[in-house]
C-alpha cells in the first residue's frame, strides 16, 4: 500500500492540487481517491503501467469534480463585453516554454473556480464542451467561454510572468 | 494555433508533481484500519420486506375469496329479488308487470312444489331462499328441467323470446321469465353480462402489478446524465460492472485496448445504475357506467428500486428506493364476453407522488410527482357470480418528472407491466 502511494503520490497531488488549490480540501479528496484506490485494488487485475497510472489519476480527477460539485458552488463568471473586446485585441499564444511547469501549476491554480474547472476538464480530460455543460449543469456555449477566458487570462499572466524575467 | 498552445499545456504538466498534504499519509492508513476492523459488511439483507407483501397478498385473496364464498349465502336471498324488480324494468317489459310482481310473488310461493331437488343448478350455492325455488319450479313449467342444468348457451333462442312477453298475458308468466333469466345457467351469456351489468353496480378490487422490461444496465454520471451512450452498449452486460477483469470494468477487452490510455479512460461513465422492476399494489373502485364502459379510481402503492455502482473505483455502490402513494383514473370498456370470461380495455391515468425516498449512501432530497398514462387490455374470468381475477397487460408512459433522480421510469418512459388481481362485483 504503502509502496504504490509513495510511487504515485506526487502525480496525483498535481492533479488534485490543480483543480483544488485549498489544502485542506485536497487533503480530503486525496484521502477519500486513495481510500477507494486501496479497497478497488484487490479485486483489479493488474494489466499495465500506464494503465494503472491512467486509473490512479481518474480517479483523483473524478473525486475532485464530485467535490467541487457537492460542496463548492461553482461560479461562471462571464465578463463583460468591453473586457472581452481588450483581451481578443491582446490574444496571442503564449510562450509557454519560456515558464516552469511549477509557474504554469500555480497559475492555473489562481483562475477563478469556474474557468479552472472547464479548463481542467477540456484541456486534460479531453472532455467536450458538450460532455461539460452535462457534467456542470452549464450552457456548452458557457462552457465554450469559460475556456476562452481561462485561456486568454492565463496567456496575459505566462506573458507577464516572461516579461518580468527580462 | 489554439489548440497547440492547450496541447503545450498539458505537455508541459505531464509527469509534473508535487509535495502532497501534511498528514495525508496518516489519514489514509487511519481510515483503511479502520475499515478493516470494523465488521466486513454481511451479505446485505435480502429483502425480506418484498416477499412478505407477496404473501400477504396472497393470503389476503385467498382469505377474500373463501370469506366471499360463504357470504354469498345469505346475500343471495335479497339480491335475487332486487335483480327481480330491476330485471323486470329493463327489457320491453310493461311496466304493469312490476307492480304485479309483488302480488305474484306470495302466489308463487303458493304454487312451490318442493322439488328443488331437481332443481341443482351446477357451479351455484342453491340458497334458502323461497324466491328461488319459486322461480326454479316455475322454471319448469316454461322448459324442460334440464335447461337448468345444461350450461348456459342451450336456450339463447327460448330465452330471447321470453324477453318480449306480452304484457297484457299472464303476470306470473313474465315475472317467471324475468327470474329464469337471472339464473346464469340458462341464459344466454350475454344477457346474463348485461344484467350482471346493470344489477353491479360497483366492483372493488385488489391487484398487484409488476414491470416487465428489464431494465438493462444503464450508464450515465452521477449528474443524471449520459455522457456516452455509445460506448455503454458496447461495454456491459448484465455483469460486467461486477467484473474485474481489468481496470476499465469493461468485459471485452479487444475493443477496449485505447479505453486504458491515460485520455480514453476519461471516457469512462462514473456511474453504472440497475434499476429493478417497479411493483405496484392497488385496490380499485370501479363503477359501471353502461353495459360496456365502466370508470375506475383507487389508490395504488408503488416501488422503485436502484443500485448504483461507481465502475471506477466499484467501490461505491449504493441502493436507492422510492416509495410512491398514486391515485388512478380510468375507465374500460368491455370488448367481448363468453360465459364467465371477459376481455376488456382499459385507459388509466396515474397520478403517484412519491413519499419515501431513501438511499444507502445518504439522504435524497427529491420527492417528486410522478404523472403517468396507461393503456391496457384485460381478462376478467369470474369464479364465482361475484368473483373475478383477471390479469391485465399494459403499457404505459411515465412523464418525466423533472427531477435528476434517477430511477426506472427515466430509463424507461415507455414501460410495459402486468397486472394481476381479484375484482368483487357489488351491486
Amino acid at each position: 500500500m504503502s509502496e504504490l502511494y509513495q510511487m504515485y503520490i506526487g502525480e496525483l497531488s498535481s492533479v488534485c492540487y490543480r483543480y483544488i488549490p485549498n489544502a485542506d480540501d485536497a487533503k480530503d479528496v486525496l484521502q477519500n481517491s486513495f481510500v477507494k484506490i486501496f479497497t478497488a485494488i484487490p479485486t483489479m487485475e493488474y494489466r499495465s503501467d500506464e494503465a494503472f497510472k491512467g486509473w490512479l489519476m481518474r480517479v483523483v480527477a473524478n473525486e475532485a469534480l464530485m467535490f467541487l460539485r457537492t460542496k463548492k458552488k461553482l461560479l461562471f463568471v462571464e465578463q463583460d463585453e468591453i473586457k472581452q473586446k481588450q483581451a481578443d485585441i491582446a490574444d496571442d499564444t503564449p510562450a509557454t516554454e519560456q515558464i516552469s511547469a511549477d509557474q504554469l501549476h500555480q497559475l492555473i491554480s489562481e483562475l477563478p473556480d469556474g474557468y479552472r474547472t472547464v479548463l481542467n476538464l477540456y484541456v486534460f480530460e479531453d472532455y467536450s464542451h458538450r460532455q461539460i455543460a452535462e457534467l456542470l449543469g452549464i450552457k456548452e456555449s458557457t462552457s465554450a467561454s469559460q475556456l476562452h477566458y481561462a485561456k486568454q487570462w492565463l496567456a496575459r499572466r505566462i506573458k507577464e510572468i516572461i516579461i518580468d524575467k527580462e | 494555433m489554439k489548440e497547440d498552445w492547450t496541447k503545450q499545456m498539458k505537455q508541459k504538466l505531464e509527469g509534473h508533481q508535487m509535495d502532497p498534504p501534511a498528514g495525508l499519509w496518516e489519514s489514509i492508513s487511519n481510515e483503511m484500519q479502520l475499515k478493516a476492523q470494523s465488521a466486513p459488511a454481511s451479505a446485505p439483507a435480502k429483502t425480506v420486506s418484498l416477499r412478505r407483501w407477496y404473501w400477504i397478498a396472497a393470503a389476503a385473496i385467498v382469505a377474500l375469496v373463501g370469506f366471499f364464498t360463504f357470504y354469498q349465502f345469505d346475500t343471495n336471498k335479497p339480491q335475487l329479488v332486487a335483480n327481480h324488480e330491476k330485471a323486470i324494468t329493463t327489457p320491453a317489459a310493461s311496466s304493469d308487470a312490476q307492480p304485479s310482481m309483488p302480488q305474484e310473488a306470495p302466489t308463487l310461493l303458493a304454487q312451490v312444489a318442493p322439488q328443488h331437488s331437481h332443481t341443482k343448478i351446477s357451479g351455484h350455492q342453491i340458497p334458502t331462499g323461497d324466491y328461488l325455488q319459486a322461480a326454479t319450479s316455475d322454471n319448469q313449467q316454461e322448459a324442460p328441467a334440464e335447461n337448468l342444468q345444461e350450461p348456459t348457451e342451450s336456450t339463447p333462442q327460448d330465452v330471447a323470446d321470453n324477453h318480449q312477453p306480452a304484457p297484457d298475458d299472464t303476470p306470473i308468466l313474465v315475472s317467471n321469465e324475468k327470474k329464469q333469466t337471472y339464473l346464469p345457467e340458462v341464459i344466454d351469456p350475454m344477457e346474463t353480462r348485461s344484467k350482471s351489468g346493470d344489477s353491479d353496480k360497483w366492483t372493488i378490487g385488489l391487484n398487484g402489478s409488476n414491470g416487465l422490461l428489464m431494465a438493462s444496465n444503464n450508464l450515465g454520471n452521477s449528474m443524471g446524465n449520459q455522457l456516452l451512450n455509445s460506448d455503454a452498449e458496447h461495454s456491459l452486460n448484465n455483469d460486467a460492472y461486477y467484473d474485474t477483469n481489468g481496470l476499465g470494468f469493461v468485459t471485452d477487452h479487444n475493443k477496449y485496448k485505447e479505453a486504458y490510455t491515460s485520455a480514453n479512460l476519461f471516457t469512462l461513465p462514473d456511474v453504472v445504475s440497475k434499476h429493478k422492476l417497479p411493483m405496484r399494489l392497488g385496490l380499485s373502485l370501479q363503477y359501471q357506467l353502461s353495459n360496456r364502459i365502466a370508470l375506475h379510481s383507487g389508490i395504488s402503492y408503488t416501488y422503485l428500486e436502484s443500485e448504483f455502482i461507481m465502475p471506477l473505483t466499484n467501490s461505491d455502490h449504493y441502493t436507492q428506493k422510492l416509495r410512491y402513494i398514486g391515485i388512478p383514473l380510468g375507465a374500460s370498456w368491455n370488448l367481448w364476453s363468453t360465459g364467465n370470461l371477459h376481455i376488456y380495455l382499459a385507459g388509466t391515468a396515474l397520478i403517484e407522488k412519491c413519499i419515501k425516498a431513501e438511499a444507502t449512501n445518504g439522504d435524497v432530497d427529491e420527492q417528486p410527482w410522478q404523472f403517468s398514462l396507461n393503456a391496457a387490455a384485460g381478462a376478467e374470468y369470474n369464479i364465482t357470480r361475484q368473483f373475478g381475477l383477471y390479469l391485465e397487460p399494459a403499457l404505459g408512459y411515465y412523464f418525466n418528472d423533472g427531477t435528476s433522480l434517477q430511477h426506472y421510469y427515466k430509463e424507461h418512459p415507455l414501460a410495459p407491466s402486468i397486472q394481476f388481481g381479484l375484482r368483487l362485483h357489488l351491486k
